[in-house]
């Protein structure tokens, strides 16, 4: 037959023959059947080629044979997958005269519309390790014989490809997992894509090709030939994996017919129509359904990939040998870690639901997997400890311990695997997968909400990042509560109404009191979820306007909530995707942050309550307190900074007005509270003469060192001053019936029964501990910000003392501290001052004096 | 055909884009910038530190469009972002030569 005409008729045969393969897959959706029918037909055609250009018989010539090889070679040919062919020489690449032939045939292949491959190799260059095409040698592990000198194949496949494997293992290995490596960090290290490549995405096809190679390899280098791939998976996989090729092959078999050629990624238009058809899920009920039945299977996928490089990579590497070596001397007598993985040092400890749970926090604080065994275990177990009981302080003790560890991200993918997640936030189970379709997030609800979580703890390893942010999350008191914001502020995407926001806030506040943590800690993840979007939409205005930062503030109230607000604003930027957060935007988000950090620093004093301060803004202190009286509390709150009521809890604000009610009896009403590191003293009395610097002076005289004060007055002169300190000396801490003497202490000097020079102020404490950084100190007037005071910023080496030495020289320059505002930074003391003489901004001469003062001081203290 | 650039605040990106939209134009490149014109930035304190904003967030537009309708869009672009204060932004006008579309090699106004 003339070449031309036979290219033709096969090409008319195979238009036909795939036709029919469509119109079959269309029916019945069997995407296995498509894709080795498709093989059949192009091994049909290869041949009749062969016996039409290179030789009549198809075990001929000797010294050449045509093999199939990559994804052919499996018998996988996809609708429009390209097709790899190898002709093997034997010793010698082809003359001209050869080559003419495989060019006729190679051309008659593409005039049928095959795209082909084709490549040309001796026995000899098979046995190469090709470091910069190490494609061509995993596709060789695939080879299947099509034509020619079946001897060369045999050679080929028994005696080349062994040597070449166990003399190149380590390097192939290596190989294989770097490209692996790359391929996932492309496609962001997640199974959870809302519009998934189903060939390159982690769980997709690539990942189970690559279980395959690398079982292929590990037999080869227990046993030294070849094995059934999936003989090589782990046992209770098998199942799983079977399913999930199955459902990948039809989906992958739709898109390439939906799209007329290799386009295997899985749009939200091709998943609606794929749920639509049904493809691989007979009883899909929607879209949502479908997808989740895609990602239960990508993460079985997923699972046995991560496995099997685990079981075969670290096997022939020795410094990965000594790592993992390192990391197992941190087994304890529940949990094993053993190349990476946990295993349980008693299977049936899990059985125990304090077990069960700590297994969790392990992953969480050290970063390992979970071995195939413990899953299996877990899974086990998993149906009897979520039945058992199970207090909200424990779930959110459980919780807690696994949010604020280094490897929390890993941990709770894992536990929403398993349901654990589900069962300590029943919530999180209509978040399993769920995609809620949105331009710019590319990930599920669940996994985006993990990867807020890991950015934020990516700040903690790597300081280089984003340092700003960094410094930021170092310094947040309460970072368990900013984890637990995080994790539920989506938690309302799977919700019915508009505002997702709306739908996280009533759920968190449902999980909060399920959880059983206390009211501040309710409000303070209530306000965060509640806000979570504010920053984003503030930097969508000017972020310099003052209106803008004036909102702002006064949303966010503190500057302990501010800094919360903005690390969630930054994690959940960067969660949407991996462009999403720019540098241009993070350097937007930290000028916001400063501005509105001033914007509160420099406002308290204006920004006041008023008597006809709205009822719905005291309803959580009436509600803690009924019977206190509506009017003696607007009373007690006229003229307080609005600050005061974001920084005291409404049960501290009830403490407050009751003792403030007993001033007439007793002036000086104390309060002494002790915390984890530190004690905290609040003093409510009426104002007078040089109160702070004598509050504070009190303090340097016990030898406390201050890290944190407030100090704030209504209109009617009652005074509630708070100090953080810590007790250096451990004079509090060891002698309980010293507090009462230390409580006395502040009654005697401010009612004048005791001078401060009695108690011993002014000596200098000194713990003999040299500044680790030299803070220069420096004095900032601000005569703007605030409308009836100046505003003092003092920035100066923190040391014992040195609040009360800077509140003294205030006082001797006559000045009134409206406000103080105390805090400590490592070894810097930043302390802002509101100060009036005779209820106005200072005077010019004063301001004068009093920078050169204190800065005289300070450098004298330095 | 001529190439429109304008400078605006961030601020007034939405305002922008719905204002373009409005008079049919729905192709635009947007891109994050820095800069200063004569509205110098400013000087914030930090925890002691100081921190000169003089390179401030501005958002940089990109659009080609049909000679007939550069004017139209011209007063778009200026009524949705001035203010009326220093720092509103700037346009620039340029010719352009040709445009081709790659997908299917178009030219000219077609490929717009």
């Amino acid at each position: 037959m003339a070449a031309g005409g036979l290219a033709q008729t096969l090409r008319t045969l195979y238009d036909a023959e795939t036709e029919r393969i469509r119109l079959d897959f269309a029916a019945a959706h069997d995407g296995r059947l498509a894709i080795r029918r498709r093989t059949a037909v192009v091994d049909s055609l290869a041949l009749r080629l062969w016996q039409e250009y290179v030789s009549p018989e198809q075990a001929a010539p000797a010294g050449l044979a045509l093999i199939a090889i990559g994804g052919y070679g499996r018998g996988s040919l996809y609708p429009h997958s390209d097709i790899d062919l190898l002709f093997l020489f034997e010793k010698t690449l082809p003359g001209p005269e050869q080559k003419d032939v495989i060019r006729q045939l190679c051309q008659d292949m593409w005039d049928i519309r095959l795209k082909l491959s084709p490549t040309t190799r001796t026995l000899e260059e098979c046995d190469l390790l090709h470091r910069d095409n190490l494609e061509f040698n995993i596709s060789l592990l695939d080879c299947r014989f099509l034509a020619g000198d079946f001897e060369l194949f045999r050679r080929l496949r028994e005696q080349v490809l062994p040597k070449l494997i166990l003399r190149e293992w380590q390097d192939l290995v290596r190989g294989l997992s770097e490209v692996n490596e790359e391929r996932r960090r492309k496609m962001g290290n997640t199974i959870f894509h809302l519009e998934p490549n189903v060939k390159d995405t982690p769980g997709g096809l690539r990942d189970y090709h690559l279980a395959c190679w690398l079982s292929l390899l590990n037999g080869f280098s227990r046993s030294h030939g070849w094995i059934h791939p999936e003989d090589g998976f782990p046992a209770n996989l098998r199942g799983y994996t079977e399913q999930a090729i199955d459902f990948l092959s039809a989906v992958r078999c739709f898109l390439h017919y939906r799209a007329g050629r290799d386009d295997n990624m899985l749009s939200w238009e091709a998943q609606d129509a794929a749920a639509q058809d049904r493809i691989g899920f007979p009883d899909a009920p929607d879209t949502a359904t479908w997808m989740r039945r895609y990602f239960r299977h990508a993460r079985n996928i997923n699972r046995l990939a991560s496995i099997m490089l685990d079981d075969v990579v670290p096997a022939r590497s020795s410094i990965y040998q000594q790592f993992q070596s390192w990391r197992s001397r941190l087994s304890n007598p529940d949990f094993a870690a053993v190349n990476g993985r946990i295993y349980l040092q008693q299977p049936s400890s899990v059985t125990d639901q304090d077990v069960f749970l700590r297994v969790f926090e392990f992953v969480a604080q050290h970063g390992f997997k979970l071995s195939g065994s413990t899953e299996e275990r877990l899974e086990q177990a998993f149906p009897a400890v979520s039945s058992g009981p199970l207090a909200g302080a424990s779930r959110w003790q459980a919780l807690r311990t696994v949010l604020t560890r280094p490897y929390a991200g890993l941990a709770l993918r894992s536990m929403q695997e398993l349901g654990v997640l589900g069962m300590l936030v029943p919530e999180f189970r209509a978040l399993d997968s769920l995609v809620v379709r949105d331009y710019y997030h590319r990930y599920t609800v669940d996994e985006h909400t993990f990867l807020t979580i890991d950015t934020l703890h990516r700040l903690r390893k790597d300081s280089d990042q984003e340092r700003h942010f960094a410094e930021l999350l170092g310094e947040i008191e309460r970072p368990d509560l900013l984890y637990l914001a995080m994790l539920l502020h989506d938690v309302g995407k799977a919700g019915s109404s508009e505002s997702h926001v709306d739908d996280s806030l009533k759920a968190a506040s449902r999980i909060c009191a399920d959880l059983h943590l206390l009211p501040d800690g309710r409000e303070t993840v209530c306000f965060l979820i509640a806000y979570h979007l504010d920053m984003s939409a503030a930097m969508r205005r000017d972020i310099f306007d003052p209106a803008t930062l004036k909102n702002l503030a006064r949303a966010v109230g503190s500057p302990e909530r501010l800094k919360m607000l903005c690390l969630l604003t930054y994690a959940d930027i960067s969660a949407v995707n991996p462009d999403a957060m720019t540098a241009w935007k993070a350097e937007n988000l930290w000028q916001l942050y400063v501005a509105t950090t001033n914007y509160l620093d420099r406002s308290v004093d204006d920004e006041r309550v008023h008597a006809d301060i709205r009822d719905e803004q005291l309803a959580s202190i009436r509600l803690i307190a009924p019977r206190l009286g509506t009017r003696r509390l607007r009373e007690f709150l006229d003229g307080l900074p609005r600050r005061y009521l974001r920084l005291h809890s409404p049960e501290d604000i009830i403490t407050h007005v009751e003792l403030a009610a007993k001033l007439r009896s007793e002036p000086v009403q104390t309060i002494l509270r002790r915390s984890r590191d530190t004690f905290e003293m609040t003093v409510v009395t009426n104002d007078q003469p040089a109160l702070f610097a004598k509050l504070a002076g009190i303090l340097a005289a016990w030898g406390m060192n201050i890290v944190k004060a407030d100090a704030f007055s209504n209109a009617a002169g009652v005074v509630v001053d708070t100090f953080l300190f810590t007790d250096r000396f451990h004079t509090l801490e060891l002698n309980l019936q010293e507090w009462d003497r230390f409580r006395r202490s502040f009654v005697d000097v401010l009612t004048g029964e005791r001078s401060l020079e009695a108690l011993g102020s002014g000596r200098k404490h000194s713990d003999g501990r040299m500044p680790k950084v030299r803070i220069e100190p420096r004095v900032q007037v601000d005569e703007t910000s605030a409308l009836h005071s100046t505003l003092i910023e003092v920035i100066a080496q923190d040391r014992p003392g040195l609040l009360y030495r800077i509140a003294s020289i205030l006082a001797e320059n006559g000045c009134n501290i409206e406000v103080a505002l105390i805090d400590t930074e490592g070894e810097m003391a930043i302390d802002v001052f509101y100060l009036t003489v005779g209820r106005k901004k200072l005077p010019v001469e004063v301001i004068g004096k009093l920078r050169g003062s204190l800065i005289e001081e300070l450098q004298s203290l330095a | 055909m001529t190439k429109l650039e304008a400078i605006i605040q961030p601020s007034k990106l939405d305002a922008v884009k719905s204002a373009l939209l409005e008079i049919g134009i729905d192709g635009l490149t947007v891109l994050e910038a820095r800069g200063h014109g004569r509205q110098k930035g400013h000087t914030e304190f930090y925890r002691g530190r100081e921190y000169t904003v003089d390179l401030l967030p501005k958002i940089k537009l990109e659009i080609v469009l049909r000679d007939e309708v550069v004017e139209q869009a011209v007063n778009a672009v200026i009524k949705a972002a001035q203010t009326g204060k220093i720092g509103d932004g700037k346009i620039f006008l340029t010719r352009v030569d040709e445009t081709i579309r790659i997908r299917n090699e178009e030219r000219g106004n077609n490929a717009l």
